[in-house]
């Protein structure tokens, strides 16, 4: 075992992990976050995406002990129940989710883009979000989702 | 280096793991050790010195598609990037790791050559470098001797008057490449060829090929559209890649081979400032 230091959702942890442990499973089984999934575990499908200092990762390709002095957001970190995050709150207003096995790693890939382009176009979402697969909606109103919370991010009244 | 020597290999080494931790959950290796390359700080960089830029070879692939100074000079590299694997992948996957992994099929190695890059490796003997041209040894076999590793990739600056272009085809943009064209030509004042680079990556043999006969071909003559149709043909005889190729069969990927450098020689010569009379998409 070793003990790692990172910061996940605003908050520091101290935690023993072993050297083969994944950054998927140490967050849903040890951290108890269960909003990122495991998918596919080869990096095809991008439901285990996270952000790692930032920038949209595969949690079930990272090893643990790689995240040592790093900070981590999953989707439980950017918004609450009371007040969700512009794009959680977007997502539901432009009937973006079905299963929503996909959605946290969308959502998390779609604030990756937001925070640097506030202003994408159609293709550039295409681009951030290729990662990420859906096997129900096609696509169209999870776009239309960025769309929408890229404007309300903006500032503007939709 | 120190861990190196003492594990020898019974360890791997580990940067990006996008390629590693596939592998190992797949059980074609276990290596008892994992030696990670990400925690070397001062491996990590793009560094433009005069006409040669030098990467990190820790640098990751999102680090190479935002640098500008990149995008602006060595565009083939921007290119080859852009079109591999997804936003997540290319945040953790390292050029390092695209290279030595000496997957047949990857996107960065034929663009890399086709710009004369050269590798600085290091090992218990020092250090010593080696055209990346030379590096690949085999399907995920590399001439890297146990001990040693890649520190960094310097890429030689297009000489004026030349032209590059990378074109890969694949199922989608993020899969596997069936086959990858990269090509840099340089030109005379005459518009005569003055150097060509033609080379072929996607798993169409082993290793990627570079085709110096159809080179030969292009050297000292004006680019027309006939010459460079045969050199594509002289640069697509020849493939040995796996008849079992899931991907596509040894047949589809000469002919498709065959078309895409053709293009890619057109438009390398439309960037070096050459005339072409494009009249056929083909």
């Amino acid at each position: 075992m070793k003990e790692i230091e990172f910061t996940i959702n605003g908050r520091k942890k101290r935690i023993a992990v072993r050297p083969k442990d994944l950054l998927l499973n140490v967050i849903r089984e040890e951290l108890g976050l269960k909003g990122t999934k495991y998918g596919c575990g080869t990096g095809e499908c991008g439901a285990c995406t996270v952000l790692l200092d930032g920038r949209p990762i595969l949690s079930c390709l990272t090893l643990a002990v790689a995240v040592n002095g790093k900070s981590i957001t999953t989707i439980e970190g950017i918004g609450t129940d009371e007040h969700l995050h512009p794009i959680q709150q977007a997502f539901i207003d432009a009937g973006a989710i079905q299963c929503g096995y996909c959605t946290p790693g969308m959502i998390l890939s779609a604030k990756a883009l937001l925070d640097k382009n506030p202003n994408p176009s159609e293709e550039e979402i295409k681009e951030a979000i290729k990662g990420n697969l859906c096997r129900c909606t096609g696509y169209v109103k999870i776009i239309a989702a960025i769309q929408l919370a890229a404007k309300r991010m903006r500032g503007e009244r939709v | 280096m120190a861990l190196l020597s003492r594990y020898g290999d019974k360890a791997k080494l580990i940067a990006g793991g996008t390629d590693l931790l596939v592998d190992m959950k797949n059980e074609k290796i276990n290596p008892q050790y994992l030696i990670s390359l990400m925690k070397i700080t001062g491996l990590s960089y793009i560094a433009e010195e005069g006409d040669v830029l030098r990467i990190g070879a820790t640098t990751t692939l999102r680090e190479l598609e935002e640098s500008q100074i990149i995008e602006k000079r060595y565009g083939l590299i921007s290119k080859a990037v852009k079109c591999l694997g997804t936003v997540q992948i290319r945040n953790m996957a390292t050029i390092g790791g695209n290279i030595c992994n000496a997957v047949p099929s990857a996107d960065l190695p034929p663009a890399l050559v086709a710009l004369n890059a050269t590798l600085k490796i290091v090992g218990p003997n020092g250090e010593r470098t080696m055209p990346l041209e030379d590096f690949f040894a085999g399907v995920k076999k590399t001439k890297l001797s146990v001990g040693e590793l890649l520190k960094e990739i310097i890429v030689e600056r297009p000489p004026a008057r030349s032209g590059t272009a990378f074109i890969k085809l694949s199922r989608t943009a993020e899969d596997l490449a069936i086959v990858n064209v990269a090509v840099r030509i340089t030109l005379n004042e005459d518009d005569t060829c003055r150097e060509a680079r033609i080379v072929i990556g996607g798993g169409v043999g082993p290793t990627l090929i570079r085709s110096r006969e159809a080179e030969k071909l292009l050297l000292g003559k004006k680019m027309e559209e006939e010459l460079v149709k045969r050199a594509a043909e002289v640069a697509c005889t020849g493939f040995s890649c796996r008849p079992t190729s899931i991907r596509a069969s040894p047949e589809y990927k000469a002919e498709v081979g065959r078309v895409l450098v053709k293009r890619a020689l057109l438009e390398a010569l439309k960037k070096a400032g050459g005339v072409v009379e494009d009249d056929e998409r083909n």
